[in-house]
């Protein structure tokens, strides 16, 4: 990035962060928990501890950090060497990320930019000026893009609420600051989990790993149809089964004939079939980020490098418009170069598309096009 | 007077825990689970004394605890069950036999064997016992008092929380016990009485294990040092381990991020981490696996050398990172399943086959 481009960002994060000290929430447990953040151009610096909020404050605006982090796990001593922090147990974390939801839209807003010459180009390719092979992917999210992250919550949070025992208040619900959002699970008992428990609760909101089996259907069996209707599950029933039977039978007197087209086309289809609808009715998060109990996660209220948007709490997730809640950076006008935009809207207000193109934008616009690699200042 | 301190040994682990339970178990349930400390409250009564076991009369209880430690290292369950005395005394017994053994192989199958015989009476206790009375003494002396592991009954079904369900069921492999393929509702895992026994059978298995590690033997009469003597050339046979015969073939999950390098794409971050731990593991240098990355786009030298010493140790923690589980690899995506990978749980164990002693030499090419 060029040296005028960060020193805007770097003008525009600084100013947020003196004037808004009360943006980022304050973790439970602060004493127990592990900081870090990325430098602007630069690498990541962990195994950070503070006291106080005023602590954590002096060092945002001392070193105007790019992006905020914070353990989702806690420690006896969280600013030691990972294997002697001591591990006390970790919050619950999920991460849906609009990206891998493979949504249709994305075409319509996405460019593959070289790193070398900042050729922007619509598909994945080499360079089609200078043969690089450094491409990178950039997207400017739509509404469409929101909504859909916005049904992959409220699939997940009905599954740890009725599934799993979780309690409303023990869940809360944040816009990522960019391309989805973050959910945190405050409970006792989800604290004690290792790892690998993690990642089986992972699978569960997930779907993945649903055997045949569990719906009465088994492999190399020749079971009648009769049998396998009476283990065959009822929309009605707790967790998967109910969830499964209440896409594959309509009714009860519908179930021998489904029971018959299941045993006719075989266990491996049946399969594939479970399979096909735990990606429609699970939660499609990303398992990687559950299971990692030592990750430092986004810190709640901080500004995300990749948007200059903030990560933000919605607890009334349907009335939530990240691009008007989250962008909170200053209005002042700002001059920038536009290599290329698609049409996009901040706070109620389009802009755009832009190509090539000498502009005056608001400080969070244009925030938002150098933080995407599509604007220089 | 030996033998008397092997039982306070014996009763001291869990004796408190007996102290808090009012719900005890009759005479013959408890031959079934000789390892609860009611079962060495019983045997301190009896008082005996270790060299009674050189008597002629006690020749048969002597036998039978060789006996149970033989059935269970051909891999059998030893299903007879006589009464409480028998039971009680032969099961001390051998364990006293395989302490005194001192092999640690031996010790862990011997309390694997017990915890699946004990698993068989509780299956069938749970499932066919009409007596409330004895579920629920199983359900409090057993899962609760010694694993802290409270089984709700509901409607003909068992249901655990399910922090509870995992913290056990986390570590089994096959997918049976996955928690998408159990019935979970408002916070519990609904098991059948095999599943809920099943769970604890490990912790069993350690428990007497620790058990047999935690006695002090310091004479043993004649009858039972003849009785370890010929354990231990019954057990050499089981035991001599020579080596493994290794593939040169890569798993499929690692050929597969291989190709995607090939072919110049950019893999995610845990298909590198995969890549690199599992050549470190088997052996590469740093070297020889930063090379592996160059053709991706996104290839930075710096980074990459910086990153493969990371995760071999050579940096930062020092602490050499390893390969992913399969189970790990699956969850992330990066399984690419075949045949071959049938029993292992690791892509490090890929094309690694045992070979003991009385299997001839077989060269495998790839």
């Amino acid at each position: 990035m060029k040296e005028q481009s960060l020193n805007l960002l770097k003008h525009a994060f600084k100013e947020f962060y003196f004037k808004n000290d009360n943006h980022i929430e304050t973790p439970a447990r602060i004493e127990e928990r592990e900081f870090g953040y990325m430098q602007f151009n630069d690498g990541m610096v962990r195994h950070l501890t503070f006291k106080s909020m005023n602590e954590l404050q002096a060092l945002l605006l001392k070193e105007i950090p790019s992006d905020v982090y914070c353990s989702c796990a806690y420690y006896a001593s969280p600013a030691s060497p990972m294997q002697e922090k001591g591990f006390r147990g970790a919050d619950l974390i999920f991460d849906i990320d609009t990206k891998e939801l493979n949504l249709t839209c994305v075409k319509e807003h996405e460019v593959w930019l070289c790193n070398d010459c900042k050729n922007v180009m619509k598909e994945k390719q080499n360079c089609t000026k200078c043969k690089s092979t450094k491409v990178e992917q950039t997207s400017l999210p739509c509404d469409n893009c929101v909504n859909a992250g916005k049904t992959e919550v409220k699939k997940l949070v009905k599954i740890l609420k009725e599934d799993l025992g979780v309690a409303e208040q023990e869940i809360k619900v944040y816009f990522s600051g960019n391309n989805g959002f973050h959910l945190h699970v405050y409970s006792r008992e989800m604290e004690e989990l290792d790892s690998p428990s993690r990642a089986d609760i992972a699978d569960y909101v997930i779907g993945n790993n649903l055997l045949p089996e569990s719906f009465g259907v088994r492999k190399n069996v020749n079971s009648s149809v009769n049998d396998v209707v009476n283990r065959f599950p009822n929309a009605a029933d707790f967790g998967w089964r109910g969830r499964i039977a209440s896409r594959l039978v309509k009714n009860e007197k519908a179930k021998p004939r489904v029971v018959r087209t299941i045993l006719k086309n075989g266990y491996a289809q049946f399969k594939t079939e479970l399979n096909l609808i735990a990606k429609e009715v699970g939660a499609r998060i990303d398992p990687k980020v559950t299971m990692d109990v030592h990750r430092v996660f986004r810190l709640q209220g901080s500004l995300n490098s990749k948007s200059g948007l903030a990560k933000l709490s919605c607890s009334d997730i349907d009335n939530f418009d990240p691009f008007t809640a989250a962008c909170v950076l200053g209005d002042e006008e700002t001059n920038v170069h536009v290599i290329y935009s698609p049409k996009f809207k901040l706070k109620e207000s389009f802009y755009g598309p832009f190509k090539d193109k000498d502009i005056k934008l608001p400080t969070y616009a244009a925030v938002y096009l150098i933080c995407k690699g599509l604007a220089d200042a | 007077m030996g033998f008397l301190r092997v039982i306070q040994t014996f009763i001291v682990v869990d004796g408190f825990l007996s102290y808090l339970s009012s719900i005890q178990f009759g005479k013959g349930d408890l031959a079934k689970y000789p390892f609860l400390s009611e079962a060495g409250n019983y045997l301190r009564e009896l008082d005996y004394s270790l060299e009674e076991f050189n008597d002629v009369s006690r020749k048969r209880v002597v036998d039978r605890a060789l006996e149970r430690i033989i059935v269970t290292l051909d891999g059998h369950v030893f299903k007879q069950l006589e009464d409480l005395d028998t039971e009680v005394v032969s099961f001390l017994i051998a364990l006293i036999m395989v302490r005194a053994l001192g092999m640690r192989n031996v010790s862990k199958k011997y309390s694997l064997g017990e915890a699946r015989r004990a698993e068989m009476f509780l299956e069938h206790d749970l499932k066919h016992e009409s007596k409330a009375d004895v579920r629920n003494a199983v359900l409090k002396r057993i899962f609760s008092d010694l694993f802290a592991l409270n089984v709700i009954q509901e409607d003909g079904r068992f249901k655990i929380k399910v922090s509870d369900y995992l913290k056990r069921a986390a570590y089994f492999h096959d997918d049976h016990w996955k928690l998408v393929n159990k019935i979970v509702h408002n916070g519990y895992v609904y098991l059948d009485s095999d599943d809920t026994v099943r769970l604890i059978r490990d912790e069993l298995s350690m428990l007497i294990y620790d058990r047999i590690n935690r006695m002090e033997i310091r004479q043993l009469p004649d009858s039972i040092k003849a009785k370890v003597d010929e354990l231990r050339s019954k057990v050499a046979k089981h035991v001599e381990f020579r080596g493994y015969l290794v593939t040169t073939k890569y798993p499929p999950c690692i050929q597969h991020i291989l190709q995607s390098l090939t072919k110049g794409e950019n893999p995610p971050h845990s298909a590198r981490f995969l890549l690199a731990t599992y050549m470190l593991s088997i052996g590469r240098n740093v070297d020889e696996v930063c090379a592996l990355f160059e053709p991706a786009p996104d290839y930075n030298e710096r980074v990459t050398r910086y990153q493969v010493e990371h995760l071999s140790g050579i940096r930062g923690s020092r602490t050499k990172y390893s390969c992913p589980s399969c189970e790990k690899a699956t969850s992330e995506n990066l399984c690419y399943r075949t045949e071959e990978c049938n029993g292992i749980i690791n892509p490090v164990h890929f094309g690694r086959k045992r070979v003991w002693k009385n299997e001839g030499a077989k060269s495998e090419s790839s």
